[in-house]
C-alpha cells in the first residue's frame, strides 16, 4: 500500500528526502499561476484550497519540485479538484496547464466531470485520479467515471463510508482492476466534501466553522404533515405540553452526552504528542490492515496546509509503521499512536466500535 | 412557467394536496410555536399565489403539472416502494406527471433505488432526478427506459452567500486589477460547468432530459443560462447549502452513534428535531433539517421566476 501525502511549503531537496525516507511514495501539490490569481484572486481557487498558503506559485518552483521528487524515485500528482469551473475558468486552467505541459506529473487529481471530459478532449493523456469531490460513494459511481473517462489512475473513496460499505465497493472495484485510495487521517467535517456548497477550510467563512453553526440550538418539530387540518381544532396547551416534553427529553440527552464525554485527564506523554494529534484530527489507521487485505492501493495523508514539517514527518512515519506491519491489528495501531484518550472511539473514520 | 410541487412525505398530498393550501392566519400563540418550515410554507405560498393569480391570471393550483417525490440528501429517507406506488397512483388519478427524486447514496441505498426503478421503468410520463453520478450510471446501464434529470446537488455552484475576502490579505501576489478580480469571482459563483458544451453533449447523448438548479441568493449569470442546451428548472424557496452522511441531528440525539457512521438503521430523529442558527448578517435564515442545511430564499423570488426557467419546482416544505 502506497502512502500519498500533500505538501505545500516543502521545496528543498533535503526536506523532500526527509518526507520520502519517512515513508511518502507519492506527493500531491497545488499550483496557482499568477494568471489565475490575477483573474480570480484566492477566494475562487482552481484546486479546493481557497486560501493562499497551500499552493505553489511559479512554474520554476514546481519544475524544481517535480524534478527533486522524481530524483527520489517518488511520484508527484497535481490537484485540479475544484468542484465547479465555468467556461472562462476552464479556458484559464488550460492556459495554466499549457505553461506546465513540459512538467511530467504522474497524475492529475480531478473532481469536476466537465474538466475530465475537456482534459481528454484536449488529448492530454495524463492519468486522472478521481478526487473525493467526485462522490464515488458506490461501485456504480466508480463505474460511471471509469466507463466515460479513459485512463483513470485511481479512485479516492470518500471518508464518509463505513467499513462494510467500503468492503462492498472494494470487492467489485479490485475485481475489475480499479485502484482505490482511502483517507488515513485528517480532520473530518460533519458534511460530505462532494456535496458541500459552502466555503472550504478554516480560513474561509465555511459554514461548519462558523460561530452560527457551533452555537446551534436544537428545536423540536411540533407541527405534523396535517397541521393545516388540526391547528384550529387542537388546544394550544397540547402544543405547549409537547414542546415542554420534547425539551425535557433533549435536556436529558444533553446531560447524558456531557456525562459520557467526561474522559480521564491527559497525561504528560500524551501532552507531548498533541502536535501530532492536531494534525491527525480524525483517524482510520487501525482499519489499514483490513483495507490492505481488501486490495486498497493507497492511503492518503492530506498535509497540504499543515505547516509544521516536523509534525508532518512524525505522522508519515506513524502511517508507514502501520502500513509496513504485516499484522497491524487495532491494538498494534493504538499502541503505535500511544494515546488512549484519542483512541476512545470518537475519532474513528471506519472502525467505530458501535457501528453495528 | 410550469409549476411542479416537490414533497418528501406522502401525507402532504392528503386532502387534495393540502400542503399547497393557504390557511387563515392562526392566532399569535400558534405562530409563536411554528417552526420556519411551517411559516415559510404560508409566506411562500402567498408569493406564489400572487404571482400566478395576478401575473398569469389563473388560480395557482391549476398550474400544477407534476409532483416531485423523494429526497436528495439521505438514503435512510428513500421511501418504501409502497409509498412510491401510493404517490404514483395519486398522480395518475389526478393527471399529474410523476418525478421521483433520488438522493446521493452509498451501496445500501442503491439496492433500495433498484426496487423503485424496477417499478418505474415501464411507467409513462415518469422522470427520475439524480443527485449522484452513481445513480445516473445505474439508470444508464440497468433502467434505460427511465428519463434522467440532473439534480441540483450535481450543480455544485456555491450557495453560501457569506463570500470571503480574506484572501486579499493573504495573497502574496500583487493583484493588478481588483475590480476585474471581483467581477470574475462574481461570475464564477453565478455559473456552473453545466454551461460547458462538451458536458452538455455528453448528457444529451446519454438521454438526460433536463437540469435542476437551486435558487441562488446571488442569482445566475444571464449568459450562463442562455448557453444551456437542456431545459433548466428552478427549485424554490428552500436552497440547499450542505449535507453529510455524518448526520448531526442523529448524532445529537443518539448517545451511542454520536458523530460516527454506523451500519444500523436510522431512528429518523429528523422527523422530531431540527437545528436553528443565529444567522450572521450576510446569511439568510438557515435551518438544519435532517443531515442537510437549508436556507430560506423566498425573498429572491422575482429574480428566479423571471429568469427564463421552464419549470418552477416549488417545495411547500423542506424536502426531508
Amino acid at each position: 500500500m502506497n502512502i500519498i501525502a500533500g505538501i505545500s511549503n516543502v521545496n528543498s531537496p533535503e526536506l523532500i528526502r526527509s518526507y520520502a525516507e519517512a515513508g511518502v511514495d507519492e506527493f500531491f501539490i497545488g499550483y496557482i499561476a499568477d494568471s489565475w490569481s490575477q483573474n480570480y484572486g484566492w477566494e475562487v481557487s482552481c484546486n479546493r484550497r481557497e486560501y493562499a498558503n497551500c499552493n505553489y506559485l511559479s512554474v520554476e518552483e514546481i519544475e524544481n519540485l517535480v524534478s527533486i521528487i522524481h530524483n527520489n524515485n517518488r511520484k508527484v500528482l497535481l490537484t485540479l479538484n475544484a468542484h465547479e469551473y465555468n467556461n472562462e475558468q476552464i479556458k484559464q486552467l488550460f492556459r495554466m496547464l499549457d505553461d506546465i505541459k513540459h512538467i511530467p506529473f504522474d497524475a492529475f487529481i480531478v473532481s469536476n466531470f466537465a474538466l475530465m471530459l475537456e482534459i481528454r478532449k484536449a488529448g492530454i493523456e495524463t492519468p486522472i485520479n478521481i478526487s473525493i469531490g467526485s462522490g464515488a460513494n458506490t461501485y456504480e459511481a466508480i463505474n460511471f467515471y471509469t466507463t466515460n473517462i479513459e485512463n483513470i489512475g485511481r479512485v479516492v473513496l470518500p471518508r464518509k463510508l463505513t467499513f462494510n460499505e467500503m468492503t462492498k465497493i472494494a470487492e467489485k472495484a479490485v475485481k475489475n482492476g480499479i485502484k482505490l485510495e482511502v483517507f488515513g487521517l485528517t480532520d473530518a467535517c460533519f458534511f460530505n466534501d462532494e456535496y458541500c456548497f459552502s466555503w472550504h477550510g478554516i480560513l474561509n467563512k465555511s459554514f461548519c466553522n462558523s460561530p452560527m453553526y457551533k452555537n446551534r440550538i436544537t428545536n423540536s418539530r411540533l407541527f405534523d404533515a396535517n397541521w393545516k387540518q388540526t391547528i384550529s381544532k387542537t388546544p394550544i396547551e397540547l402544543y405547549y405540553n409537547k414542546k415542554i416534553q420534547v425539551e425535557q427529553e433533549i435536556q436529558k440527552l444533553k446531560t447524558k452526552l456531557s456525562f459520557e464525554r467526561t474522559v480521564p485527564p491527559i497525561g504528560n506523554e500524551e501532552m507531548s504528542k498533541l502536535h501530532i494529534l492536531n494534525v491527525i484530527g480524525k483517524c482510520g489507521l487501525c482499519a489499514i490492515q483490513k483495507l490492505k487485505e481488501l486490495g486498497v492501493d493507497a492511503v492518503k495523508v492530506p498535509l497540504r496546509g499543515f505547516m509544521s514539517t516536523q509534525a508532518n514527518i512524525e505522522v508519515i512515519k506513524l502511517v508507514k509503521t502501520i502500513v509496513e506491519e504485516p499484522d497491524a491489528t487495532p491494538e498494534f495501531c493504538q499502541k503505535a499512536l500511544n494515546s488512549p484518550n484519542f483512541c476512545s472511539g470518537n475519532n474513528c473514520f471506519y472502525n467505530y466500535p458501535h457501528s453495528n | 412557467m410550469e409549476l411542479c410541487v416537490f414533497i418528501n412525505n406522502s401525507e402532504h398530498l392528503d386532502n387534495q394536496l393540502q400542503s399547497m393550501d393557504i390557511v387563515g392566519k392562526p392566532g399569535p400563540e400558534y405562530v409563536q410555536m411554528m417552526d420556519s418550515d411551517v411559516k415559510v410554507n404560508q409566506t411562500a405560498l402567498s408569493i406564489l399565489k400572487k404571482y400566478y393569480d395576478l401575473q398569469l391570471g389563473q388560480y395557482y393550483k391549476d398550474y400544477i403539472s407534476r409532483i416531485y417525490f423523494g429526497n436528495e440528501t439521505c438514503e435512510y429517507l428513500i421511501p418504501a416502494l409502497g409509498e412510491v406506488q401510493k404517490v404514483f397512483k395519486y398522480c395518475a388519478d389526478n393527471e399529474y406527471g410523476f418525478t421521483y427524486v433520488a438522493p446521493y447514496t452509498g451501496p445500501n441505498g442503491m439496492e433500495k433505488l433498484r426496487d423503485i426503478f424496477e417499478f418505474l421503468k415501464d411507467k409513462e410520463d415518469v422522470e427520475v432526478v439524480v443527485n449522484d453520478f452513481g445513480v445516473l450510471q445505474l439508470i444508464l446501464t440497468e433502467f434505460k427506459s427511465i428519463k434522467p434529470i440532473i439534480g441540483r446537488l450535481l450543480v455544485k455552484t456555491k450557495r453560501d452567500p457569506r463570500f470571503s475576502v480574506t484572501g486579499y490579505d493573504y495573497s502574496p501576489n500583487q493583484l493588478k486589477n481588483t475590480s476585474k478580480v471581483e467581477k470574475n469571482q462574481t461570475e464564477a459563483i453565478m455559473s456552473s460547468s453545466f454551461e460547458n458544451k462538451t458536458l452538455q453533449k455528453f448528457l444529451i447523448d446519454k438521454g438526460v432530459t433536463r437540469i435542476s438548479l437551486d435558487s441562488l441568493p446571488q442569482g445566475y449569470e444571464k449568459k450562463t443560462l442562455k448557453g444551456w442546451q437542456l431545459p433548466a428548472d428552478i427549485f424554490w424557496p428552500w436552497t440547499y447549502i450542505t449535507s453529510g452522511r455524518l448526520c448531526a441531528i442523529a448524532a445529537h440525539t443518539d448517545t451511542r452513534r454520536k458523530y460516527n457512521l454506523v451500519d444500523r438503521p436510522c431512528n429518523k430523529q429528523c422527523r422530531m428535531y431540527e437545528f436553528n442558527f443565529e444567522s450572521d448578517k450576510q446569511m439568510l435564515q438557515t435551518v438544519q433539517r435532517g443531515n442537510a442545511v437549508w436556507m430560506d430564499n423566498e425573498s429572491n423570488y422575482l429574480e428566479n421566476f423571471k429568469a427564463g426557467f421552464e419549470r418552477l419546482v416549488f417545495m411547500p416544505y423542506i424536502p426531508i
